[in-house]
């Protein structure tokens, strides 16, 4: 039986795309939001616009929060007790609304490009 | 085949336990899957209808029904149904992993169990981070029918938004493998353009397709491709679940490859720990 090279094409790309890491994203603004008490800390952030930034949520409370923008195209779950990144941008000046998926009532906040 | 399936996961091990951060854990999680396929058993296969995005949610379980039942005037096309029933984990922000049943009915068949799979996506950078999100897919068919063969899939998973648009793609290698092994590497494909209209109602386009074996390729009417509008949507349950859904209807596009539609569907109730 010969032995084919099955996944040849999938894995060269798949291998092109792992090593494609920017070294530019380092370099991207970083600022953290926090979440306590099902509300967004501060509610308001101020961020540079034309630039991808790097936002940093904090979860203080104990249960899964999801930050999550239709404006910002972006659903990230923060687990209770954790951390995760969202990047977004380039963004134009303006504001961008986000919310707690999972309180909705409580935790939102909004973006401020300029 | 034992010695070189546990040469294959010694080394899987090693990459493993050697590896750090995002890109070596990818590698390494992958290459345990490969190597669990060398060590699985008997013999099946599917024809799926479902666009992956490359975005996994950590910490997130679901369970997730979902078919196909094609729609034909021809009587041994029509009712032929491809259903697959999925147990799902995210365990980091990285790695989704699902163990899979699936069941297949012929036209003038009844349906019956015929597989079971080990599928597992990979998310290669955080979302947004690069001008495309990536990842990847791969998946281990062990066949439940005698006679069938064993399947290893991997789909390259990309995405990429512009504006309230969501652009995915879907190329997809799926090669036979074991001792009831046939056919060479055969190329498919899925895609999806969706409209971020609502959480609740998302309006889409998604096209899927199979056109045989790579260099060998089946006539052009007998490749299957498939075209069609489909729904999604999720609804929040409360206390970090929700529920998710698909709805679509895929016209065939060719004569002998394609029925003249499908009638696709999805559920998926997701909570998050």
């Amino acid at each position: 039986m010969s032995r084919r090279p099955a996944f040849r094409p999938l894995a060269l790309l798949t291998l092109a795309a792992a090593l494609w890491v920017s070294p530019a994203a380092a370099e991207d603004p970083s600022f953290e939001l926090s979440i306590r008490d099902h509300r967004f800390v501060p509610e308001t952030l101020e961020v540079p616009a034309g630039k991808r930034i790097r936002l940093v949520v904090s979860n203080a409370d104990p249960t899964p929060e999801e930050f999550e923008s239709y404006e910002l195209n972006r659903e990230k779950v923060i687990p209770g007790n954790g951390k995760g990144t969202v990047y977004i941008g380039p963004l134009d000046p303006g504001t961008y609304p986000f919310f707690g998926d999972f309180n909705q009532s409580t935790a939102k906040g909004r973006i401020v490009a300029k | 085949m034992f010695a070189s399936a546990r040469i294959a996961f010694r080394h899987a091990l090693h990459v493993a336990l050697g590896s750090r951060g995002r890109v070596g854990g990818v590698l390494a999680v992958a290459a345990l899957t490969m190597s669990f396929g060398c060590l699985a058993g008997p013999p099946a296969r599917a024809q799926d209808l479902k666009v992956y995005s490359p975005i996994v949610e950590e910490g997130e379980f679901g369970i997730e029904a979902r078919g196909n039942v094609a729609v034909d005037r021809n009587r041994d096309k029509a009712g032929a149904q491809n259903q697959r029933y999925e147990l799902e984990y995210t365990p980091t922000d990285f790695w989704h992993t699902a163990l899979v049943g699936e069941l297949k009915k012929e036209a003038e068949g009844d349906l019956k169990y015929t597989a079971t799979a080990w599928e597992n996506i990979f998310q290669i950078f955080p979302q947004g981070k690069e001008w495309l999100d990536l990842g990847f897919y791969i998946e281990y068919e062990s066949a439940k029918q005698r006679g069938s063969a064993d399947a290893l899939e991997w789909k390259l998973l990309a995405e990429k938004n512009f504006g309230l648009m969501t652009l995915t793609l879907n190329p997809i290698f799926e090669k036979e493998v074991g001792s009831n092994a046939e056919k060479s590497t055969e190329f498919k494909y899925a895609a999806r353009l969706k409209l971020r209209l609502m959480p609740q109602l998302e309006p889409a386009i998604e096209a899927f397709g199979d056109i045989g074996e790579i260099g060998n390729l089946d006539p052009s009417d007998e490749q299957r491709h498939q075209l069609g509008p489909a729904l999604l949507g999720k609804f929040h349950l409360g206390n970090a679940s929700a529920l998710r859904y698909e709805l679509g209807y895929m016209f065939g596009l060719t004569r002998g490859g394609s029925p003249d539609g499908a009638f696709k569907w999805l559920i998926e109730i997701e909570h998050h720990f």
